[in-house]
């Protein structure tokens, strides 16, 4: 590799301040770092730091996305087969799959970084890492059948609207890929809900709605029983927990997601602190409607907390992107309330409101903008506690 | 006078690097330097005028320049010869005295004070005392460590004998054959002021024959021995806000420079770091030459102090008056190729990111590589998690960057210790210790403004 070493330092000088290319450095620089680490020294104390940087954290996450993505493509092969009526062979279903979800990846990637890339050499400053998680976090949101043309003005509107024009990487108060996702939410809805969820190219077997579990459950009124209701639409508590359903790309398969979570926690980079809000808040609050079942109409209120555990994009959402470090408080104790709060709400979104099956995005989106005020409430409790230090 | 069970003092967060490159602890003796220096520019926040000319013949005592904030706080010569230049640096600042040494120096003589005479000495009488021999510039008033004003008699005292920075000399062998200037130097800072606590490393065993004197055992890993970090915890009210806080070397000082009548230039220096031939303890003296200890290697970074918040030097240089250690490290470092996406079983961090976290090594050898490129804060939170003193780094960073310091006072931004240990774990490579000093740098110099 040492000729590519040699290939970039030659080329360095040209992008320095005073090449002839230097507005084109975060260009130069995107890819010289992203293939040999950089040979910045430090400049003062502390004169050694530890080895973590942004390309590693982002790193992290990717790698802990990848079991939703791999599984997302197969899957996504396998329900247009079932409704297409077909049995074909593992690999075929794979690559069924990949054509329906890495042109979405790679427009995704594509028409973001060249958002990523302008404003980096606009403002001048290097290309930021936060947006190969945002790029891969988006397409695992939306349904397999979105147009691409969407994938692209969704991400863009998340691109610049979730995050550069509030000044770029760390300033976002809204996570970015699901500030994308509510865009194309509002905006188009025709193709991000309803019958999206399964990209066949006809439909041979009519018997199969392909419904989504959470429509199953929002139309199931008292007193027939929503677990009933679910398991004679197929979707048997240990279906939804493995994940062979329709839905978006990425958030079908729980056993997925745990995996993505066990990476996540096991390197410290996502805060398991939110990830076991949200399951208490979703529990308590799932419960709190149990109670309620004598005084309602909607059959949901009876949905017990561990099926809407395996349901829609909850598990996805509590680990991917209430995770999210910037949007999310900053101190231990207010990711808690975070964490629980989304819970709660994810679950009073779906039971309560007519109008939304799902409630995890719009419940995070919400608790992204309390996180603020959850952090305030915390740090001025925190600072009591001190001897105040003031002049 | 019996003597009451120390209080704990538990420091719940700090981070303990691992490294190779201590000194083996056997003391030896330094080269024979042929010219000293006294570095006025490393003494913090003062304004320092020379009181010498080049070619002026100094003795060990005899001062070479003073703060013009405060003209009666002089700093002594540390050798006796001829002032054979005198360094500006920047803007007029005083950089350098150096001395050329005599074969044989002579001192100033001070008058002594034998031990039981410094607790019956009048306060006043002792500050003049301490400002005749040049050692109450050892002093340090907290918030912004500074030299602390004569005329101000302290709330409290903290001092901390031990040393959680292995590359930094160890406390039993600073104390060798100095426990009588230990246990002066505690009485005098008894008489200047009522309160004076003194702690050392819970379970340390080598410091048995000063047992008497401690009144508080600190656990933890870094920096819970700073005198900055011991005087946060262990802090009763507001009041004592402005404590004074020393170190072991610091106590000695004054008590030599009282029982001795001289002005007190010897000290007990470690050489550490990757240049493993050159370390080892060196009974030295204050503004020694770096090029005593070390030679000029290739791609090899010097520092003075403690790696966290040393100063970078080069081999030309000389010790200052605080600096007690010398470290040298590996300058840079060989690219690697895909770096953020390789196991890392070869990589040292506080994250669990990497495969070393499964198998990690006993000691580690850290070049001064950046590790990554400058970014914006993420939030992750690892600042937060090894701050000693309880703040919330990132927030008083972010705040100091708005401009509002009234907010960043408010967080706690004046108990920083100055560890680095935010700056260190930061993956963002931003600059937060240094912030945070600056912060607290620009509030001093609006209240003496």
């Amino acid at each position: 590799m040492k000729w590519i070493r040699d290939a970039f330092h030659k080329m360095e000088p040209h992008f320095s301040h005073e090449g002839k290319y230097a507005k084109w450095f975060p260009f130069f620089d995107a890819f010289y770092t992203f293939l040999l680490s950089p040979r910045a020294v430090t400049q003062k104390g502390p004169h050694v730091r530890d080895a973590l940087d942004s390309k590693r954290y982002m790193g992290i996450v990717i790698l802990a996305l990848l079991p939703c993505l791999f599984f997302g493509i197969y899957n996504a092969g396998y329900q247009a087969s079932l409704v297409e009526g077909t049995v074909p062979a593992f690999w075929e279903l794979v690559m069924a799959g990949a054509i329906k979800v890495l042109p979405i990846v790679a427009v995704s990637y594509a028409v973001g970084l060249f958002w990523e890339f302008l404003f980096a050499i606009i403002r001048r400053h290097e290309v930021n890492e936060g947006f190969l998680v945002t790029g891969l976090l988006f397409p695992l949101v939306l349904p397999p059948t979105i147009p691409l043309w969407q994938v692209a003005v969704g991400i863009t509107f998340g691109v610049i609207i979730g995050k550069e024009v509030f000044g770029g990487t760390g300033r976002n108060f809204l996570n970015p890929a699901l500030t994308a996702r509510a865009f194309l939410f509002f905006a188009y809805p025709a193709q991000i809900s309803g019958d999206v969820w399964i990209a066949a190219k006809e439909k041979v077997v009519d018997v199969y709605s392909g419904a989504t579990a959470l429509a199953v459950s929002a139309t199931t009124q008292l007193p027939n029983s929503v677990t009933e209701a679910l398991i004679s639409h197929g979707f048997t508590w240990e279906k939804l927990f493995v994940g062979f359903v329709p839905g978006s790309i990425g958030e079908t398969s729980v056993i997925c997601v745990l995996i993505g979570a066990f990476v996540l926690i096991v390197t410290g980079i996502g805060s398991w602190r939110t990830m076991v809000g949200c399951v208490i808040g979703l529990f308590a609050m799932a419960a709190i409607f149990n109670l309620l079942v004598p005084v309602g109409t909607v059959g949901a209120l009876a949905l017990p907390g561990y099926w809407h555990l395996v349901m829609g994009g909850f598990a996805f959402g509590a680990v991917f992107m209430a995770t999210d470090p910037v949007s999310s408080p900053s101190l231990h104790a207010s990711k808690w309330v975070y964490g629980i709060l989304i819970g709660m709400l994810t679950v009073i979104i779906r039971v309560i409101n007519p109008a939304y099956p799902e409630g995890v995005m719009l419940s995070i989106l919400l608790m992204n903008v309390f996180a603020p005020l959850i952090d305030h409430v915390f740090v001025r409790r925190q600072l009591r506690k001190r001897i105040p230090n003031v002049i | 006078m019996a003597t009451t069970t120390p209080k704990k003092v538990v420091v719940k967060r700090g981070y303990s690097l691992k490294l190779a490159g201590a000194p083996a602890e056997t003391l030896q003796q330094a080269k024979r330097s042929e010219t000293i220096a006294a570095l006025p520019s490393q003494i913090p926040f003062i304004k320092p005028k020379a009181l010498v000319k080049e070619g002026d013949i100094v003795k060990i005592g005899t001062p070479l320049f003073l703060d013009k904030q405060d003209p009666r706080v002089q700093y002594l010569s540390p050798g006796a010869g001829t002032v054979s230049a005198i360094v500006y640096g920047e803007r007029r600042r005083l950089d350098r005295i150096e001395i050329r040494l005599d074969r044989d120096e002579q001192h100033i003589p001070f008058s002594l004070f034998a031990h039981d005479e410094i607790a019956i000495t009048g306060r006043e009488a002792l500050v003049a005392a301490l400002l005749e021999r040049g050692v109450w510039p050892v002093l340090r008033v907290q918030p912004f460590g500074v030299v602390p004003s004569p005329d101000v008699v302290p709330p409290a005292v903290y001092v901390s004998l031990d040393q959680d920075d292995v590359f930094l000399p160890q406390s039993q062998m600073v104390l060798a054959g100095k426990e009588a200037c230990l246990r002066a130097g505690i009485a005098a800072l008894k008489v200047l002021s009522a309160k004076v606590s003194v702690a050392m490393r819970a379970g340390n065993t080598a410091l048995a024959s000063v047992r008497d004197l401690i009144t508080h055992e600190i656990s933890g890993v870094y920096p819970a021995q700073s005198p900055a970090v011991f005087h946060y915890h262990a802090k009763a009210s507001a009041a004592e806000n402005t404590a004074w806080t020393l170190d072991l070397a610091a106590v000695i000082r004054i008590g030599e420079a009282l029982i001795t009548g001289k002005y007190p230039v010897s000290r007990v220096i470690t050489v550490a770091g990757h240049q493993q031939a050159a370390n080892g303890y060196f009974d030295t003296r204050e503004g020694a030459p770096v090029s005593s200890f070390v030679s000029e290697q290739p791609a090899t970074r010097y520092v003075a102090g403690s790696l966290m918040s040393g100063r970078k030097i080069a081999v030309s240089d000389y010790l200052a008056f605080d600096e007690y250690a010398l470290v040298t490290l590996p300058e840079g470092q060989e690219q690697q190729f895909l770096s953020f996406v390789q196991p890392g079983f070869d990589k040292y961090s506080f994250s669990r990111a990497f495969l070393s976290a499964l198998l990690p090594k006993k000691a580690w050898t850290l070049p001064t590589t950046l590790n990554g490129s400058h970014r914006a804060c993420i939030e992750c939170g690892a600042c937060t998690d090894v701050c000693a003193v309880d703040l919330y780094p990132q927030m008083i960073m972010k705040q100091i960057e708005a401009k509002d310091q009234e907010a960043a006072i408010v967080l706690g931004m004046l108990d920083c210790s100055g560890c680095g240990l935010c700056t260190y774990v930061c993956p963002s490579k931003i600059e937060v210790a240094d912030i945070i000093i600056q912060g607290k740098a620009k509030v001093l110099k609006e209240l003496r403004s």
